[in-house]
């Protein structure tokens, strides 16, 4: 089809212009429209915008963040045991398209923000790193909460750049959610046990009808591989594990490939999932009348969170449990509830 | 995918209603054949405000239109040349300062530029104007976007002087545009268009059909609402609506009894 590609057009605020950021920006893209702008909420939140439709061609938008620039986590992520949980949100959406995500209830535009002020973010890492409640535990930093960083790194390598600044920082803990398969760019970097890869896995069915752009799960697969082999921490998550006609048969054939080519001794810990997402976002996403046959179904509401019945959510416990028996210790494996 | 063509000036119109053969219809300044249409919105803000409030009364396809504002415009010389045609990718109203982004999504082979709505003619370049100034885009942008996307509004401006008009009669408008018509219609037969239609889970028939069972037993805005969603998701599980003619014959006389007519409506498609 002959939409334009993604990021054919630049917005840049005038005072991001001169960033490092920019400039690698335009570097990488140089037949894109660059345009100039004053403030990237008038466009980023302008009215009259349609996420699925901007993602026929995404375009990239380069602005400085303002405060705040480091949230506490929410219910909706899970913490794994970390007291001190934050996220900070170095992007704003992601070149990928995944049908459950909550993304395109969060936000009115799908294209994409990257903030160009990253040392006044890193500061405020710092900061907070100080100021923590838990000073026993270190800090752990999702970096990926509103987008998929890792996708990004070859058009912007700010993963590597964090991973630089977690390695140079007492007390953090960084953790870097992706269904990519770059990395490439880690290849000559010392593995950190600082760093924890959390690598979404889906069944190449489920890939293939509602994670829009992703990599095909055996690409996923040689990917963790090669991070797992070098040692750095890794976690599994299936999340979500969505139920349909025969769920379990493509479910089966994905841990067997999993349990057949990572070894359970070298993973951090795995996290299962079920579909579940904040009562706002999923009737804002259902007022756009999405393709999407996920926002058709019947769910429960569960203190405002949209998500499957509790004994659908059982089941797909009990589901994974047996699936994943004797793969690693059962003490690794965390599902969210 | 329907089109309309916004034009300030009879003259911008003339080549377009000639080139896919509109005709005028009752309503005041609006020319339609099939899928494209053209509407004359008038110069400057006051007559644009006024007109396209008028054409919004009338036009009903809204859902399924691209709204295309084409027409002369002045250039700074430095940056844009004589009848040559460009899109407009930002829209900045002089007066008020309001910013307008239109999406830009398919594929063109023009060059983009931004441009700045002003009150009066500008008749001297200067670097305030640094590409494109016209009277209309900004409140034509402003007055749509309540009623379509910013993915379905487009503006196609030719450059008809670089700010330095003497004698504005001297300008050969249908020449401007004639020139640039094949390109436009070139684009406009792209079949991208046809994916910024509006989504609809219900067609219109259906949706007429379903609003005329609602009425004969007489449910409640709120109860509407809720079966209609109940309907979409109904018709997304399973491809097409359930027979519905069977539960719409009874009329209650009672509120009672259409509230149990309605919960038993509920019950059976949600499911």
């Amino acid at each position: 089809m002959n939409f334009l590609p993604d990021f054919s057009h630049i917005y840049v605020e005038s005072q991001s212009i001169d960033s490092d950021i920019a400039k690698q920006s335009f570097k990488r893209f140089p037949k894109a429209k660059i345009i100039e702008i004053e403030d990237y909420k008038k466009i980023f939140n302008k009215n009259g915008q349609d996420f699925q439709i901007q993602k026929l061609s995404t375009k990239l938008i380069l602005a400085k963040k303002q405060p705040p620039f480091i949230y506490p986590a929410t219910d909706i992520i899970q913490d794994s045991g970390f007291s001190n949980f934050y996220y900070c949100t170095p992007i704003l959406n992601c070149i990928y398209n995944c049908e459950y995500c909550f993304l395109q209830g969060m936000y009115s535009s799908a294209n994409i923000v990257v903030f160009t002020n990253t040392v006044e973010v890193k500061d405020a890492v710092k900061k907070q790193i100080l100021e923590r409640k838990y000073p026993d535990e270190p800090l752990l930093l999702s970096l990926s909460y509103n987008t998929d960083i890792l996708a990004l790194e070859n058009i912007l390598p700010l993963t590597k750049q964090w991973i630089d600044f977690a390695n140079n920082t007492d007390d953090l803990f960084m953790e870097i959610r992706t269904k990519s398969g770059l990395t490439s760019s880690f290849n000559k970097l010392k593995p950190s046990k600082k760093i924890l890869f959390a690598w979404t896995l889906s069944p190449n069915n489920i890939i293939q009808k509602y994670e829009h752009k992703t990599p095909l799960l055996e690409r996923r697969i040689m990917s963790i591989q090669k991070i797992v082999d070098s040692g750095w921490p890794v976690r599994l998550s299936f999340d979500p594990i969505l139920i349909y006609p025969n769920w379990k048969e493509d479910y089966k054939q994905m841990f067997e490939r999993i349990k057949e080519t990572i070894s359970g001794d070298k993973i951090f810990d795995i996290t299962i999932g079920v579909f579940r997402m904040s009562d706002d976002f999923y009737n804002r996403i259902k007022k756009t009348k999405p393709d999407s046959d996920l926002f058709y179904n019947n769910y429960d509401n569960s203190n405002n969170v949209k998500t499957v019945t509790k004994d659908q959510k059982a089941m797909v416990r009990d589901f994974a449990l047996s699936q994943l028996d004797g793969y690693c210790n059962g003490d690794k494996i965390n599902f969210w509830d | 995918m329907k089109f309309v063509f916004l034009t300030a000036l009879k003259t911008e119109a003339k080549a377009l209603i000639k080139e896919y053969d509109l005709k005028k219809s009752k309503n005041n300044s609006f020319f339609n054949n099939n899928h494209f249409s053209l509407f004359i919105t008038g110069m400057g803000k006051e007559q644009t405000l006024k007109n396209i409030s008028h054409f919004l009364s009338f036009y009903k396809d809204l859902d399924e239109t691209i709204a295309i504002n084409i027409g002369i415009a002045g250039g700074n010389p430095k940056t844009t040349s004589l009848e040559d045609c460009y899109l407009i990718n930002k829209i900045k109203n002089e007066t008020n300062n309001d910013v307008f982004y239109p999406d830009v999504l398919i594929e063109h082979n023009w060059e983009e530029r931004s441009l700045i709505t002003t009150k009066k003619a500008i008749e001297v370049p200067s670097t305030s104007y640094p590409n494109i100034v016209d009277m209309e885009a900004s409140h034509i942008y402003a007055s749509l976007i309540k009623h379509l996307p910013s993915h379905r509004l487009v503006f196609l401006k030719i450059i008809s002087d670089h700010m330095d008009i003497q004698d504005w009669k001297k300008i050969d408008v249908d020449h401007l545009i004639t020139k640039n018509i094949p390109a436009i219609k070139k684009w406009l037969n792209k079949e991208e268009w046809k994916f910024l239609k509006q989504r609809r889970i219900l067609s219109n028939d259906e949706t007429k059909l379903i609003i005329k069972y609602f009425n004969r037993i007489r449910l409640t805005i709120s109860q509407q609402h809720q079966l209609i969603e109940i309907l979409e998701n109904y018709k997304k599980r399973n491809n097409a609506l359930p027979v519905l003619s069977k539960h719409f014959k009874y009329v209650p006389k009672l509120k009672a009894d259409r509230d149990k007519i309605f919960q038993g409506l509920k019950n059976e498609f949600s499911s």
